[in-house]
C-alpha cells in the first residue's frame, strides 16, 4: 500500500517528466494499436473466408501430370512429339460423369456424411443451325456455312489477345487447365454452342444484369421439363431477334459433320446476356441453353446415326479415336461425324476445411487405385478470388507487423533511456529512502510501479486514440495497397507469362474481374487487442523497470548522500 | 539502561584506518555529544551507528543483539532515527508528507503510538513538538522553508516512528546560536523526558557543553569522556 501511495505521489510531484514519458508511450501505443488492428482485421478477413458457404470446386486432370507422363512415355521433351501423346493421355484420363458422381460420394473424415454438399454439371456440344442463322453483326449477311468453314476459335481453350491483336496460346503445360474431358473436337466446329445443364444451380451464368444473364421471357426452370423426351431450349435475345424466333417456336439444329442429322428444340424462354460472353468464353448470343439429358440424348442419337453411317460406309470404319484425327476435310469414309459433348462438373463444398479434405481424399483415392496422387487438380475460383482479394490486406498486415516490431523496439529503447535518466536524476531520493530503511528491492518496486502506472494509463489513452483512428488509417493504407495491386495485375495481364516462370496457383486461376479486393475494413479494437496492448505495456514497463533496478542495486546510500551535489 | 554497545569496533577505508577497536556503551535517557578534530571519524562512527555503513570488524549491538545484514533495514526504519547534516529531506514533498513518509516506511501503525485520530493529527503534533506551526508550514514544500525549519522538520521526521535512539550529524551546523540552543533543548527533553538515547556529532564546544556526556574522539579511536 505504501509502495503504491508513494508511486502515485511521485507521479503527481514530477508531472512534467511523467507527461513527457506519457506522450512518448501514447504515441507508441497508438501506433502499436493501429498495427495490431490491421493484423486483427487481416486475420478476421481470412477467418471469414474459412466460413465461406458454397465453395464451388472443379476437378481437373493436372496438365503437369499429363506432361510428365507424356515425357515418360515418349522420352522426348519436344512439344511436337509431346502434344499428340498428351492429347491421348487426356482422353485416357478424362473425368466422366461416373467419376464425377463417385467423387461426390467421398465421405467426411470419421463420418458417414458426404463431403460434397451438392453438385451440378453440364455438357456442351458444338452444333450448327438448320432453321436459324448464327448471330453475327459484322457479317450478318453470311450464310450459315459452318460445315465448310474452318473453326476460327476454340471456345474453351484459354487464350489471350496481346495488345497487337495476336492470339496468344499459353504453351505452359504445368498450368492446370479445364481438361475434365478434353474436347474431342469433331472435325468441324459448329456455329452454336448447345449447353445442357443438370439443374438450375448449374446455370451459373444467371447471376444478374451486372454479371451475366437474366431471363427476358419465360423461366430458367422451363428447360427442365418433366418429360425430357421433348427437347426444349432458351436462346439469347439477339439470336431471337436476328432469326425472328420467339417463345413457343421450334428451332432446328444440325450436326456440322452430317447434314442429315437434325434436332428440333422448342424455344421456352429468352435470356439476355449483357457481357456478350458466357462464363466458359462462348459467344452468348450464339449459345443455346437446354438440359443435360437433351445434350446427352443428342449425343447418343448422333452416335447411333454415326455408327450406322460408318458401318454402311465401310466395314473397317468402326475405328475409334476420331477426335485426334487430323484428317479434317478428308474424303475417307472412316471419318466419324458423331457429336461429342464436353463435360463440365462443379462440386459445392460447405467450408474451406471440407475443400482441403476433399483435395486430400482425391489424392488418396488416386493413390489407392495405383494412380499418381498428383493427377487431379482441384480448383475453386471462389476461394482463389477471395484469397486474391485479401492480398492488399495481407500486404498491409505484413507491413503492420514489421511496423509493430519496430515501434516496440524503439519504444523499449526510449523507455529504457528515460528510465536511466530518471533514476540518475532521482539518485538523491533513492539515497534518502535507503538511508531511512527502505530495502533496495522495495525501492525498485516503487520505481517500477511508477513506470507501470504511467505506461498503463498511457496505453489506455493510446488504445482509445488508436481505436478511433485505426479504421480510417487502415482504409487509407488499404486503398493505396489495392491500387498498387490493381496496377500490378494490369501490368501482368499485359505481359504474357513466360513459360516456366509461373507457379501453380493454390486454388486455381481466377480472372481479375472476379476479384473483389478487400478495400475497406470495418472493425473496432477488440478485447484481444486491448489485452495484447496491456501485456506489451507491462513488458515495456518491466524492461525499463529492470534497468532501474540494476541502477538502484548498484547505488550505495552513504555515497549518494555524501556526494549530494 | 544500555541501548547500544560498540564491541571492538573497527572501520577502515581502503588504506585508511579510521576507527580501531572501539568499545563503548550508550545508555537511554542521555544526550551524548561526539566531538573531535576533522578526520577523527565522527561522521563515520555515526554512519556505523545508523547502519548505513558496515564495520570492518567488531560489531554494534542494539538492546543486546548485534545488528547484521538481514535486519539492518528494520533497525534503520524502526529503531534509530537519523538526522543528517544536510537534513536529507525530499524536496518534491511537503513538510507533512516528509514526516508521514518516514512513519509509513517504519511500518508502525497509529495504534502503536496511541492518542491520535489520524496520521495528520499525529504529524501536526510532531511539527508542534519541534516548535513549528503545522497550519503555517505543513503544506509547504521543503524548498520553500528556511534551513532552521528544515532542521526541525528533519528532527520531527526522525521522531515520527518513536525510535529509542536518535542520531544527529551536526544538527546545529548551519544555525545561529539561539536556534541551536532551542534544538539542543528539544534533544535534552527527548532524552530526559522520553528516555531516549540521543547521540549528536558536533564540532562546536558550546553545543557539546549542553550534552550530558561528551566523547572527544581522537584518531584511531581513543576517546576521552567528560
Amino acid at each position: 500500500m505504501f509502495t503504491l501511495k508513494y508511486a502515485l505521489k511521485s507521479i503527481v510531484r514530477s508531472l512534467g517528466r511523467n507527461i513527457l514519458i506519457a506522450i512518448i508511450v501514447i504515441i507508441i501505443a497508438t501506433a502499436a494499436c493501429v498495427a495490431m488492428s490491421i493484423q486483427q482485421a487481416a486475420e478476421a478477413a481470412a477467418a471469414n473466408s474459412r466460413k465461406l458457404m458454397d465453395i464451388k470446386t472443379q476437378v481437373y486432370i493436372d496438365r503437369g501430370f499429363i506432361r510428365d507422363q507424356a515425357i515418360e512415355n515418349t522420352g522426348s521433351e519436344d512439344m511436337s512429339v509431346l502434344m499428340p501423346e498428351m492429347n491421348d493421355l487426356m482422353k485416357e484420363y478424362a473425368i466422366t460423369l461416373d467419376d464425377f458422381e463417385e467423387f461426390s460420394k467421398i465421405k467426411k473424415e470419421g463420418s458417414d456424411e458426404p463431403l460434397v454438399k451438392s453438385y451440378y454439371y453440364s455438357a456442351a456440344v458444338s452444333i450448327n443451325g438448320d432453321s436459324i442463322k448464327k448471330y453475327d453483326l459484322t457479317s450478318s449477311t453470311s450464310e450459315t456455312t459452318a460445315a465448310t468453314e474452318a473453326p476460327t476459335e476454340a471456345p474453351v481453350a484459354p487464350t489471350m489477345i496481346d495488345p497487337q491483336g495476336n492470339v496468344i496460346v499459353q504453351e505452359v503445360p504445368t498450368m492446370p487447365a479445364p481438361v475434365q474431358q478434353e474436347p474431342q473436337q469433331p472435325e468441324k466446329q459448329g456455329d452454336f454452342s448447345l449447353i445442357g445443364y443438370s439443374d438450375v444451380n448449374a446455370m451459373t451464368d444467371f447471376g444478374g444484369e451486372e454479371s451475366g444473364c437474366v431471363m427476358k421471357k419465360g423461366e430458367q426452370t422451363a428447360i427442365f421439363p418433366e418429360d425430357t423426351s421433348d427437347y426444349v431450349c432458351i436462346i439469347e435475345e439477339n439470336l431471337s431477334n436476328f432469326n425472328d424466333v420467339g417463345v413457343g417456336d421450334t428451332i432446328s439444329l444440325v450436326n456440322p459433320n452430317n447434314e442429315d442429322e437434325t434436332y428440333s428444340l422448342k424455344v421456352v424462354g429468352i435470356f439476355k446476356n449483357s457481357t456478350g460472353t458466357m462464363e466458359n468464353g462462348d459467344d452468348a448470343s450464339n449459345t443455346i441453353l437446354t438440359n443435360y439429358d437433351t445434350v446427352k440424348g443428342i449425343e447418343t442419337k448422333s452416335e447411333t446415326t454415326n455408327s450406322t453411317a460408318s458401318s454402311t460406309a465401310s466395314s473397317s470404319s468402326k475405328t475409334t479415336d476420331t477426335a485426334s484425327s487430323s484428317s479434317a476435310g478428308s474424303s475417307d469414309s472412316t471419318v466419324e461425324t458423331k457429336l461429342i459433348s464436353q463435360f463440365d462438373g462443379t462440386f459445392v463444398l460447405a467450408s474451406v476445411e471440407d475443400y482441403d479434405q476433399f483435395k486430400e481424399e482425391l489424392r488418396k483415392k488416386a493413390e489407392d487405385e495405383g494412380k499418381n496422387g498428383d493427377m487431379y487438380f482441384v480448383a475453386s475460383s471462389d476461394i482463389a478470388a477471395f484469397m486474391e482479394g485479401l492480398k492488399p490486406l495481407e500486404n498491409l498486415k505484413s507491413f503492420a507487423t514489421t511496423f509493430l516490431y519496430l515501434t516496440l523496439a524503439i519504444g523499449a529503447i526510449v523507455l529504457i533511456v528515460i528510465s536511466v535518466i530518471s533514476i540518475r536524476d532521482r539518485k538523491y531520493e533513492i539515497g534518502v529512502l535507503a538511508a531511512m530503511g527502505v530495502k533496495k528491492l522495495k525501492l525498485s518496486m516503487m520505481f517500477m510501479l511508477e513506470v507501470l502506472i504511467i505506461t498503463l494509463v498511457s496505453i489506455l489513452i493510446g488504445v482509445v486514440i488508436g481505436s478511433a483512428i485505426s479504421v480510417p488509417v487502415t482504409n487509407g493504407l488499404l486503398t493505396a495497397q489495392v491500387q498498387q495491386q490493381e496496377d500490378k495485375d494490369t501490368s501482368q495481364t499485359q505481359e504474357p507469362q513466360q513459360p516456366g516462370t509461373n507457379e501453380r496457383p493454390a486454388y486455381g486461376e481466377v480472372s481479375d474481374d472476379n476479384i473483389d479486393y478487400v478495400d475497406k475494413v470495418d472493425f473496432s479494437v477488440d478485447f484481444m487487442v486491448v489485452l495484447k496492448m496491456l501485456l506489451i505495456g507491462i513488458a515495456l514497463a518491466v524492461v525499463s523497470g529492470f534497468t532501474s533496478i540494476l541502477f538502484i542495486l548498484r547505488y550505495d546510500p552513504k555515497q549518494i548522500l555524501a556526494n549530494r551535489d | 539502561m544500555r541501548v547500544i554497545e560498540l564491541k571492538n569496533l573497527s572501520f577502515a577505508y581502503p588504506n585508511n584506518p579510521v576507527i580501531k577497536n572501539l568499545d563503548y556503551d550508550f545508555e537511554e535517557g542521555m544526550v551524548y555529544a561526539i566531538t573531535g578534530k576533522s578526520g577523527a571519524g565522527k561522521t563515520t562512527l555515526l554512519s556505523l551507528l545508523s547502519g548505513i555503513m558496515e564495520p570492518s570488524s567488531g560489531y554494534i549491538a542494539y538492546k543486546g543483539y548485534p545488528i547484521d545484514e538481514s535486519d539492518k533495514y528494520v533497525y534503520r526504519s524502526r529503531d534509530v532515527g537519523v538526522i543528517f547534516q544536510e537534513y536529507n529531506l525530499l524536496p518534491k514533498f511537503t513538510v507533512r508528507e516528509n514526516i508521514q513518509l518516514s512513519f509509513d516506511i517504519s511500518g508502525k501503525k497509529l495504534r502503536d503510538i496511541g492518542g491520535f485520530k489520524n496520521k495528520r493529527e499525529y504529524v501536526d503534533e510532531l511539527i508542534r513538538e519541534v516548535g513549528l506551526d503545522p497550519e503555517v508550514i505543513g503544506n509547504r514544500r521543503i524548498l520553500h522553508i528556511s534551513g532552521g525549519q528544515q532542521q526541525r522538520i528533519a528532527i520531527a521526521r526522525a521522531l515520527s516512528f518513536q525510535p529509542r535512539v536518535i542520531l544527529a550529524d551536526e544538527p546545529t551546523g548551519n544555525l545561529d546560536m539561539d536556534t541551536s540552543s532551542e534544538i539542543m533543548g528539544i534533544f535534552t527533553r527527548l532524552a530526559h523526558e522520553q528516555n531516549r538515547c540521543v547521540i549528536i556529532v558536533t564540532h562546536s564546544p558550546q553545543i557539546a557543553e549542553l550534552a550530558d556526556i561528551q566523547l572527544d574522539l581522537q584518531p584511531f579511536s581513543k576517546y576521552t569522556r567528560t
